[in-house]
């Protein structure tokens, strides 16, 4: 009955988020391969919460619920470590040692798997119309115990040494509150192992769906969190083979940069590259810097060069930047051709619409 | 009972193990020439894992019976040290074709292994030893024929299903070099060492496979220990004879070049024979003087251009304001053995050339760039592995 309730209220908010996140796909910009790994992770998430509720219902034989319960086990350690894993890795990102945590997950996640397969690990116990798994294989108990130790341990030390690499500090904030929903969850899911309290059980099932409505709720108010995690754009210039630059904008202020304001070393720096523009076009991909990366696009066609100036580089701030340049050549191939003589770059204001087409997700909140 | 066996392996073993202990503590000494100390490391940690722990682990389980839980004790830890030697030679592997650029993706499944074959073997049952005498009642030096140890169905799975991912990686990476490397005769050695490492893994794997048929009379065990320390003692010798080939394979210097802040070339060395890239020397200086003009404009000045990467070449920039000028090395990738390397010449050009350069570091004054020909011998001399 229990079980029913829950599984009821899990499919709601699932249901609902899926039809949310179908109708408002256009807001939501993920990479093909993060997108895989989610539905991998989702999936994972749906078994779990499934299999771990209904395990406990005493209308399967025991045979069956045992085989229920063992796929609540796997797919509690897929989905918790998969989601560790791509929150570690993110916040992680610049660290020598960002596979570490990874690898040790794995490592005691492989542990675990081995020792679920002797025979006879649990006994089942049936407590009126529920049924049980007292451990019978201590190994076993430790691993999942240690696994999830873990898990919390090293995500909190990234949370917190992370914090300040959230490009959205809002979103950061969302996702510390999420941490402890998470923890608290996991929390909740050991004690109830070692205990066998129902009341840990119900509490643990109770937290996770609150977590899953959390999770929802951050997907809905914050659609750029696949997008911006950490990333930041800092500048986007655009300039002229002629020297001049056409338009620049500062994503921290949102505004545009006066071309008055710039001083002449932009101008000699673009003399510089000018000269040898036909010698980088067709070899120079990235421009790494200690704190920065910078991408460059050219246009040799029309005589136009961009450089997006931001934290990482990533294929959808390369995918960004080239579905702009295309925009921008298309509305400005006119005025872009006959550039010669007195020059107003006022027409490349239209930029600006650009920029909030391509790049609104990582317009972030301080 | 037969003692020539037993003796036999022994004497490898000694051998082996002075072997192992040696190499290592000439590595540790020596590490600087195995491109980075990390290199170095690893290479010594390769040695003392197999040369000197899994050899002894492996002797004392087959060669000695101490009692059946000690014996099995002995063969579980044997097992573990052989996957982690596995799994660090694998990182070696995965250097020669890329320093420091492992593909995450193997070394997700080994961690995955190591971490099933704790599991199984904590698992009672895991192993069990088979001895076809009656038990002696003290420590007894055996003939290792006479001790045999069973894998049950997920141990065995799980050591071979590992030292085929192995091999497999092994053999794919030493392909990998060869097809895209240039000089086909230079991945010769990592051919040879694939085909060499998979040899005694075959083994192993064979051992584990016919565990229960008759093909175990064949003493394929025995016959794994011996090609291993062969193998060993071939890549021990290697190991300490050419440090170089190590970093030298997976990484090619295309150019180096010097240039002054106004952006004039001080001077261009072009690694003979290295067409692959192109680009001409002197469009880097002001490429770069042309980028650092802009982007001082947008960001923190102190924060400067370190590398302008390219489809075919990484642009590696070392920047002496306090000299005046940058140097720039073109290779295939990046890593910390050409930082290395770069800091070394930057050093002694520094000191060779300090009172040209004070000269120069005025803006205003002309470039003799013919002060600075004879560098070509101190390039040589610093990148001579590259030559």
């Amino acid at each position: 009955m229990i079980a029913s309730l829950f599984i009821s209220f899990f499919v709601i908010i699932f249901v609902f988020s899926t039809v949310y996140v179908l109708l408002n796909r256009r807001k939501y910009e993920v990479e093909v391969g993060f997108l895989i790994i989610l539905i991998i992770y989702f999936i994972n998430e749906i078994t779990y919460f499934i299999s771990f509720n209904l395990s406990a219902e005493n209308f399967f034989n025991v045979s069956l619920t045992l085989i229920i319960w063992y796929i609540s086990i796997i797919t509690r350690h897929l989905s918790v470590g998969m989601f560790t894993i791509i929150h570690n890795f993110e916040l992680n990102k610049d660290s020598r040692v960002r596979f570490l945590p990874v690898l040790i997950y794995i490592f005691i996640g492989g542990i675990s798997l081995s020792l679920l397969i002797v025979p006879d690990s649990f006994t089942v116990i049936q407590k009126d119309f529920e049924y049980f798994y007292l451990f019978n294989n201590i190994e076993l108990l430790t691993s999942i115990i240690l696994f999830n130790f873990c898990i919390v341990l090293f995500s909190w030390i990234i949370q917190i040494k992370g914090y300040h690499k959230f490009a959205d500090k809002k979103l950061g904030k969302f996702y510390s509150i999420f941490m402890l929903l998470f923890s608290l969850n996991i929390f909740l899911y050991s004690l109830y192992l070692i205990t066998l309290d129902i009341y840990f059980k119900l509490l643990h099932s109770i937290v996770y769906l609150i977590g899953i409505g959390y999770a929802v709720f951050i997907i809905i108010k914050k659609p750029n969190l696949f997008v911006v995690f950490t990333n930041k754009i800092y500048d986007l210039i655009i300039f002229h083979k002629s020297g001049i630059l056409l338009y620049s904008f500062n994503f921290q202020t949102r505004e545009e940069v006066d071309e008055s304001l710039l001083k002449g070393s932009i101008l000699i720096g673009i003399s510089h590259i000018l000269a040898n523009l036909s010698n980088l076009e067709a070899q120079v991909t990235h421009i790494k810097m200690k704190d920065r990366a910078v991408v460059f696009n050219f246009n040799t066609q029309l005589g136009y060069a961009a450089l997006l100036i931001a934290k990482h580089s990533n294929k959808i701030l390369e995918k960004s930047i080239d579905n702009f340049m295309n925009e921008f050549s298309t509305i400005n191939k006119d005025s872009l051709k006959n550039l010669t003589g007195l020059i107003d770059v006022s027409t490349f204001k239209n930029a600006k619409g650009l920029i909030n087409q391509y790049f609104r997700h990582f317009f972030t909140e301080k | 009972m037969n003692y020539i066996t037993p003796l036999s392996l022994i004497i490898g073993y000694f051998f082996i193990f002075s072997l192992g202990l040696v190499v290592t503590i000439h590595i540790i000494r020596n590490r600087k020439d195995y491109g980075t100390q990390f290199m170095g490391l690893l290479n010594a940690v390769t040695v003392f894992s197999l040369g000197v722990i899994h050899a002894t682990f492996y002797i004392l389980s087959v060669d000695f019976f101490i009692s059946e839980q000690i014996n099995i004790l002995l063969w579980k830890f044997s097992i573990l040290t052989w996957f982690i030697s596995l799994i660090i030679t694998s990182v070696l592997f995965s250097f020669f074709r890329e320093y420091k650029k492992i593909k995450s993706f193997p070394f997700l499944f080994y961690t995955l292994f190591l971490g099933l074959l704790i599991g199984a073997l904590l698992t009672p049952d895991s192993i069990t030893l088979s001895l076809s005498i009656s038990l002696p009642s003290s420590i007894t030096f055996i003939d290792p024929s006479l001790i045999n140890y069973y894998f049950n169905f997920i141990t065995g799975a799980i050591t071979i299903l590992f030292q085929i991912l192995i091999i497999s990686h092994y053999l794919y990476i030493a392909i990998i070099i060869n097809i895209r490397s240039k000089k086909k005769e230079e991945t010769l050695p990592v051919i040879l060492n694939a085909i060499i490492f998979s040899m005694p893994i075959t083994l192993n794997i064979f051992y584990v496979l016919f565990q229960y048929t008759l093909f175990k009379e064949l003493f394929i065990r025995e016959l794994f220990i011996i090609i291993l320390w062969i193998a060993f003692f071939g890549v021990s010798i290697m190991i300490v004879k050419k440090p170089e080939m190590f970093f030298v394979l997976p990484n090619r210097i295309y150019s180096i070049n010097i240039y002054h802040k106004s952006g004039i070339l001080i001077y261009s060395y072009n690694f003979e024979n290295q067409t692959e890239f192109k680009t001409e020397s002197t469009i880097w200086g002001n490429i770069l003087i042309g980028l650092n003009h802009i982007l001082s404009e947008f960001l923190d000045k102190k924060d400067k251009i370190n590398v302008i990467q390219t489809k075919e070449a990484d642009v590696v920039v070392k920047y002496e304001e306090d000299s005046g000028y940058a140097l720039i090395v073109i290779t295939n990738r990046k890593n910390s053995i050409v930082e290395d390397l770069m800091n070394n010449f930057s050093t002694e050009f520094k000191r060779k050339y300090k009172n040209e350069l004070n000269e120069i570091l005025d803006i205003n004054r002309i470039i003799n760039v013919s002060e600075f020909s004879d560098l070509k011998d101190l390039i040589e001399k610093n990148f001579q592995l590259y030559l």
